[in-house]
């Protein structure tokens, strides 16, 4: 009889351990600064890298130009490949450049949207697959004029306003009737892959 | 009778106590999170780089309306050895205090070293970075691309250690008007902020 007691006595005791532990993890434990992947304060880092790869292609005024590196004849961005956008790799202009130094080498994955001004259908730049829930993002506005000229090699005499199959991705704005053409919100999102 | 039953029991002891040893070692080896809160006590460090970080990249070394922009004038006097006497501060720059822990709002107690740093992506290791310094024409470079003016690196703070657990914050800001070479065209430089 009594050893029958300690059997069942260690199952209860089993038992409660794992419930307590269920119950411990539901309350408290995982705060905010706990060490993981998706702590808080990565996030804030990435987010605020990524606002300042935006600034600093602003500063050097190839934000634009990356916007504008389109091949009008294939209907792609510069150089990219199969798709029309960057699947592998970062554009190869110097905003690339600004998101390969800041980037690249720390299991970081980076994508880069575009979304036309007048509610029109973002367009990726660069496209690693659907961010993970703990991305985070920082975007930069750009204003096209009429007259900007696209920037890949091979077709900077092109204007936007002329291309054949840059409208069909980022269209012109009829709102306005004046010199702009459109206005454009870069986004870069960023999370740890 | 009583040496018969007690037998029995000691075998079931030993049962009863290997099941409970299991549940237990299941417990603390499946989930670390369990202790990591409490064991883990370089909370005050990352938080301290990430607020020394935000304070230098969103105002201190240039101005709040203009984030992650570096002011050289501002950020020359801030990483110059000799110039740490709060006298010696431009006016505009955002910080104040004698010595860069001050400067920051560090206590003496947490060690910290500051560097801007231009990143070579084809490289690994200590090469990928070069920290920015002024040459002789007062120009921004980096230490691979030109002739650095002695004591004129974008660096503050000793060397960290080996030994300690170092904790690092990161930020990209741009430094304008630099020269890092012919085919480099933007000026963007990673902020590193190593406390200890």
């Amino acid at each position: 009889m009594r050893g029958q007691a300690y059997t069942l006595e260690s199952v209860i005791a089993a038992v409660l351990i794992v419930t307590s532990l269920v119950f411990a993890l539901q309350v408290t434990a995982v705060t905010p600064l706990s060490a993981s992947t998706s702590n808080q304060h990565i996030e804030n880092q990435q987010r605020a890298s990524a606002a300042g790869v935006l600034t600093a292609a602003e500063e050097a005024g190839v934000l634009k130009d990356a916007v504008l590196y389109w091949n009008d004849t294939a209907g792609e961005f510069g150089e990219a490949e199969r798709r029309i956008y960057y699947t592998n790799g970062e554009p190869p202009n110097e905003f690339g450049n600004i998101t390969d130094r800041s980037f690249s080498g720390r299991g970081l994955a980076v994508n880069v949207l575009l979304y036309p001004g007048n509610g029109n259908e973002a367009v990726p730049m660069v496209y690693r697959g659907e961010p993970s829930d703990n991305a985070v993002s920082a975007s930069r506005t750009v204003v096209l004029f009429d007259d900007d000229t696209l920037t890949a090699p091979g077709h900077e005499s092109i204007t936007v306003e002329n291309a054949g199959t840059y409208g069909k991705y980022i269209p012109e704005d009829t709102g306005n009737s004046g010199s702009v053409y459109n206005v454009v919100r870069v986004e870069v999102v960023v999370w740890r892959m | 009778m009583d040496s018969r039953t007690r037998a029995q029991t000691t075998l079931d002891f030993a049962i009863a106590m290997g099941i409970f040893l299991l549940a237990v070692s299941f417990v603390f080896t499946f989930i670390p999170s369990l202790t990591a809160p409490f064991v883990d006590g370089d909370q005050d460090q990352s938080v301290a780089s990430d607020r020394v970080a935000s304070h230098l990249s969103e105002g201190a070394l240039g101005s709040p309306d203009e984030p992650f922009v570096v002011n050289q004038t501002c950020a020359t006097v801030f990483f110059d050895e000799s110039k740490q006497d709060y006298t010696a501060i431009p006016a505009g720059c955002g910080y104040n205090g004698t010595g860069h822990n001050e400067r920051v709002g560090l206590s003496d107690r947490l060690d910290i070293q500051i560097e801007l740093l231009h990143v070579n992506p084809n490289k690994t290791g200590s090469d990928r970075y070069r920290v920015v310094c002024v040459d002789s024409n007062g120009d921004i470079i980096h230490e691979e691309s030109g002739t650095c003016e002695s004591d004129s690196k974008y660096r503050i703070g000793e060397e960290p250690p080996d030994t300690e657990s170092v904790t690092v914050a990161r930020r990209v800001m741009t430094v304008p008007d630099c020269s890092f070479g012919a085919d480099v065209q933007s000026c963007d430089v990673t902020l590193r902020v190593s406390v200890w």
